[in-house]
């Protein structure tokens, strides 16, 4: 049978076998006469290849877009509600659909490469991509083959995938709805960090195919050229990559900052210091014609690495000690299969090539530039080996055991300062390197010339980092280190780039490259070693007694349209905000009437929102019912400063919170006032939980007519209007009061209802939470035209909120664009 | 060759002072009754515990006890021996706790209670549901 499944798998087995038969045609385009026929051919075979691999994502897709829950993919990772953007990124929330991704990366380069004219390095690194796809395919095939699984296929369906009772009495069911994506997940960061990272995942075997092209060939120089720009490449897409991930975490996911240390984090930082290590040392080789073997390596060893976090991150071995790996899917064996392959490859080739590989006995001029580049290389790889070696304690724990041993290590607990303490070393001498590096780089200048060169950026160093130093103050020995260690790499690099400017017209992109990155240190080191939790509780009151002393101590508890001070600020908070679709802005929960059969609301007042007017009784729908904004407005108390009114004096901050309806989940997420010098993150701590019951105090009672004005707890209001309403049961008689009420400096409306029916009453109350007021139409008096109002009042709305102020974060987002503009710029250089 | 065998004393040195102090801030994985026998002899020290929620054969969480306004919660986990004790966790649930089919707890003994510090979970990235919602 043809069902769309089906044909899925039939792309899959075909993709992988078609990988296969690429590989070959390539392979025999090598050593065959007619290199040009057979290298079209394989062109061909691997556009095929190419032709399988996206029908295999429309398939998915059309599965996903079309809600066929009866497959476990789309059950898992998509329901109904999700919006298309959603359901897009649903694709790659699970393993399978991460490879594709990648697998799909890999015929973009792919395409590339085969365009380009044939030659011996386009065929070679042709194979190497294709061995690649070859594994990735596999991983997806989904097939046992003598009781071994391999890979898991995307087009199971839920009845195999799952031995829920349900299907054995109806084989056929499909379920309502998927269990939809995570909610942690439901971000805009979510449909493009993915792809960016396996993006950056795919250009990494660039380099790796040349470094085995390279030795597969013999031809030791030529590799050099492509292999520098791919390196860059794939530092700058793999770097995007990361720090999209650590801008993803500071900005929603309230993971604390950006950084985390996380096995997952550390599998693709290390790789990615690899790759700066190799671009560095293949510069040397490229100078001097020297150092093949380093190059070489490093080239190899940043694809293996990414290898080998992928192996950490999927085969469930992180499980004890990572927050956000993925689950096993038993393909634990096959990849490390396919890690030990390339493994065993890249020694192969090594050794085979070892005493080929050209080496000079001229000895490393020391105190060279060459001298401290080297150093630098060597510091990039220890700085990584201090991440990787840690990060693998599980591995050791599953290899003694693999040995019959038994090894039950953890990972450091304080792993921030277990990885900052001494990553801020490494750190601190490879801005002092680069700086001293690049300013020694260039041979050949006058003594002169140099002494002006290192004088000044060393002078500018300490006037500027002592100053710094005394009066932010910094008092740390390391934070001092880092600090006077980045700033030398600015004024180094940047003397550097100013002098071969001037003199030469000429832009040092390295220069501009390694500014970026002292700057970002710079950003790293305040905005974390002088993060500070603004929201101390000066009132002396203790929130509750329950919680623990951290959450009295550290965070501010805000009555609704009470004022409180947080840091400079004065804070209010306006009450909770829900955002509607089609319309930017945010909404007063109160002024929504929910009506559950149509799952719309509609507003029960004239409503100004950005702009768009928005009338009473119009029916609008909330964007997602599960979010709830906090409003909060801070006004600066130190006036003054020139700017009146909304010049950064006043702003307001929404913090959201997302619960799940399926579970008692919440998600915090922060709001973040972006100012120069430093960032306001702020986020709600707790609230009102919204499932418990709420203790309503006595009732009371007043009589009013129309349009008469009375006070309800205080608060001037006015019966405007009662409305009767005949329903089809003409049995039933319903009145709705609509009562304005002041408070606040705005008008919130309740709407109570009045039910007969058969001579019974039922009362429908209104409750306004931001007043913490409950409103019934209790009685009506027709003879003198009165009604009756009745309210009850409860504890105002409150919530508490942690304030943290994030000094010169701006910094290392601003200095990795710098790095990036250089890294772009060396790249156009090359190209020319 | 001298400079490059100083650069390579130096560095490897430098590895072995990594691997060294790696090894001596790393934690370990223990059971329940070893860390109570650490607490016991007076052995502060922050481990590991692996384990899982304590459900009952209708797949419902025994044992869970929310704080006030969910800031902390304690609740019940196995260890891989067996043995189930009360967990108290300061902070509020993590999301996806519910859910999770394996659970790590950071912390260490005192007094009656097992005082977690960090919860780990394994499966945040899925819902590996064998039971569907109907």
């Amino acid at each position: 049978m043809f069902t769309a499944g089906n044909i899925g798998h039939f792309f899959v087995v075909s993709s992988f076998v078609f990988s296969l038969v690429f590989i070959i045609s390539f392979l025999i385009s090598e050593k065959s006469k007619n290199k040009i026929e057979w290298f079209r051919f394989g062109s061909l075979t691997f556009y095929i290849h190419s032709v399988f691999i996206v029908g295999i994502f429309i398939v998915i897709y059309y599965l996903i877009i079309n809600n066929r829950f009866e497959y476990y993919y789309v059950f898992q990772h998509s329901s109904k509600e999700l919006p298309i953007y959603y359901k897009i990124s649903s694709f790659w929330e699970g393993q399978e659909g991460s490879f594709l991704l990648w697998i799909f990366w890999n015929i973009v380069i792919g395409i590339i490469f085969i365009n380009k004219p044939v030659s011996k390095w386009n065929t070679s690194v042709m194979i190497v991509i294709g061995l690649i796809q070859l594994f990735l395919t596999s991983m997806v095939l989904g097939i046992n083959l003598f009781d071994i699984k391999i890979g898991s296929s995307p087009f199971i369906l839920l009845k195999d995938a799952i031995a829920a009772p349900i299907f054995q009495i109806n084989p056929d069911f499909i379920p309502e709805d998927g269990t939809g994506l995570n909610p942690l997940l439901q971000n805009y960061w979510m449909v493009i960090h993915p792809p960016t990272l396996f993006f950056g995942f795919a250009v990494c075997v660039l380099p790796f195919a040349y470094a085995i092209s390279s030795l597969r060939l013999g031809d030791y120089v030529g590799w050099i050229e492509p292999a520098k720009k791919s390196l860059i490449v794939s530092t700058i897409i793999l770097g995007i990559g990361i720090m999209m991930g650590a801008y993803w975490a500071y900005e929603t996911l309230n993971f604390g900052g950006y950084w985390n240390w996380d096995p997952v984090e550390n599998a693709v930082y290390v790789p990615w210091l690899f790759l700066i290590a190799s671009l560095h040392s293949i510069v040397l080789t490229k100078k001097n014609r020297d150092n093949y073997k380093l190059s070489l390596i490093l080239s190899i060893l940043s694809f293996l690495l990414i290898l080998y976090s992928t192996f950490l991150t999927r085969s469930g071995i992180l499980g004890d000690s990572s927050v956000h790996s993925f689950t096993d899917l038993g393909l634990s064996g096959q990849l490390l299969l396919y890690l030990f392959s390339f493994i065993f490859i890249s020694i192969y080739y090594l050794i085979k090539r070892w005493k080929n590989i050209p080496t000079s006995e001229k000895e490393i001029k020391k105190y060279s530039a060459d001298f401290w580049l080297f150093i630098g290389v060597f510091t990039l790889l220890l700085m990584a080996f201090q991440v990787i070696f840690p990060t693998s304690i599980p591995v050791y724990n599953s290899i003694v055991g693999f040995f019959g041993g038994f090894s039950n290590i953890a990972p450091p607990v304080q792993k921030e300062l277990f990885y900052s303490n001494a990553q801020i070393w490494f750190a601190s001498t490879i801005a002092t390197l680069s700086g001293l590096a690049q300013m020694l780089w260039w041979k050949g200048k006058k003594s002169k010339e140099l002494i002006k060169l290192i004088s000044r950026p060393l002078i500018l160093t300490m006037i500027i980092s002592s100053f710094v130093i005394l009066l932010y103050p910094v008092n740390n020995i390391s934070y001092m280190i880092l600090l006077f260690a980045s700033f030398f790499s600015i004024f180094s690099n940047g003397s550097v780039l100013l002098y071969f400017f001037k003199n030469r017209n000429f832009i040092s992109s390295a220069s501009i490259s390694h500014i970026g990155v002292a700057i970002m240190l710079i950003g790293i080191l305040f905005s974390s070693g002088y993060s500070s939790i603004v929201s101390q509780n000066y009132t002396g009151l203790v929130w509750n007694n329950d919680f623990p002393d951290e959450v009295n101590q550290n965070n501010m508890l805000l009555f609704l349209n009470e004022k409180r001070t947080i840091g400079n600020y004065d804070v209010d908070y306006l009450g909770k905000r829900k955002q509607l679709k089609n319309y930017s802005g945010y909404i007063n929960e109160n002024y929504l009437e929910y009506i559950p059969l149509l799952n719309k609301h509609i507003l029960k007042k004239d409503f100004n929102l950005n702009g768009n007017k928005i009338f009473e009784n119009d029916t609008v729908e909330v964007e997602n019912k599960d979010i709830t904004y906090f409003e909060l407005k801070f006004t600066n108390k130190r006036n003054g400063f020139g700017d009146d009114g909304d010049g950064g004096n006043e702003f307001n901050l929404f913090p959201k919170v997302q619960t799940d309806p399926n579970s008692d989940m919440i998600v915090f997420s922060p709001d973040i006032k972006n100012n120069f010098i430093e960032d306001l993150y702020v986020h709600v701590r707790t609230f009102p939980d919204p499932k418990q019951e709420i203790v309503w105090k006595e009732k009371d009672s007043i009589v009013v007519k129309i349009n008469e004005t009375f006070f309800l707890n205080d608060y001037v209001s006015v019966l405007k209007k009662i409305t009767t309403k005949n329903t089809n049961n003409k049995n039933r008689f319903t009145v709705e009061a609509s009562i304005n009420i002041m408070a606040n400096n705005q008008e919130y409306i309740a709407k109570p209802v009045y039910i007969i029916e058969d001579n019974k009453v039922g009362l429908i109350p209104d409750i306004i939470d931001d007043l913490g007021i409950k409103i019934y139409l209790s009685e009506i008096i027709p003879d003198s035209q009165r009604f009756k109002i009745t309210f009850q009042t409860t504890q105002k709305n409150w919530v508490i909120i942690e304030a943290v102020q994030k000094p010169l974060i701006n910094l290392l987002w601003i200095g990795f664009f710098i790095l990036l503009f250089g890294l772009f710029l060396s790249l156009y250089k090359t190209k020319r | 060759m001298k400079t490059s065998y100083a650069i390579s004393v130096v560095f490897i040195s430098i590895v072995i002072i990594i691997i060294i102090t790696t090894f001596g801030d790393a934690s370990t994985y223990v059971s329940f009754s070893e860390a109570r026998s650490m607490y016991n002899i007076g052995n502060s020290s922050k481990i590991h515990v692996v384990g899982q929620l304590n459900k009952n054969e209708n797949n419902e969480i025994q044992g869970l006890i929310n704080g006030k306004n969910k800031l902390s919660f304690s609740f019940d986990m196995i260890d891989g021996n067996g043995k189930i004790e009360s967990v108290f966790y300061g902070e509020p649930m993590p999301p996806d706790f519910l859910l999770s089919e394996q659970i790590v707890v950071i912390g260490s003994y005192n007094e009656e209670k097992f005082i977690a510090n960090e919860i780990l979970l394994k499966c945040p990235s899925k819902y590996t549901e064998n039971n569907i919602k109907l």
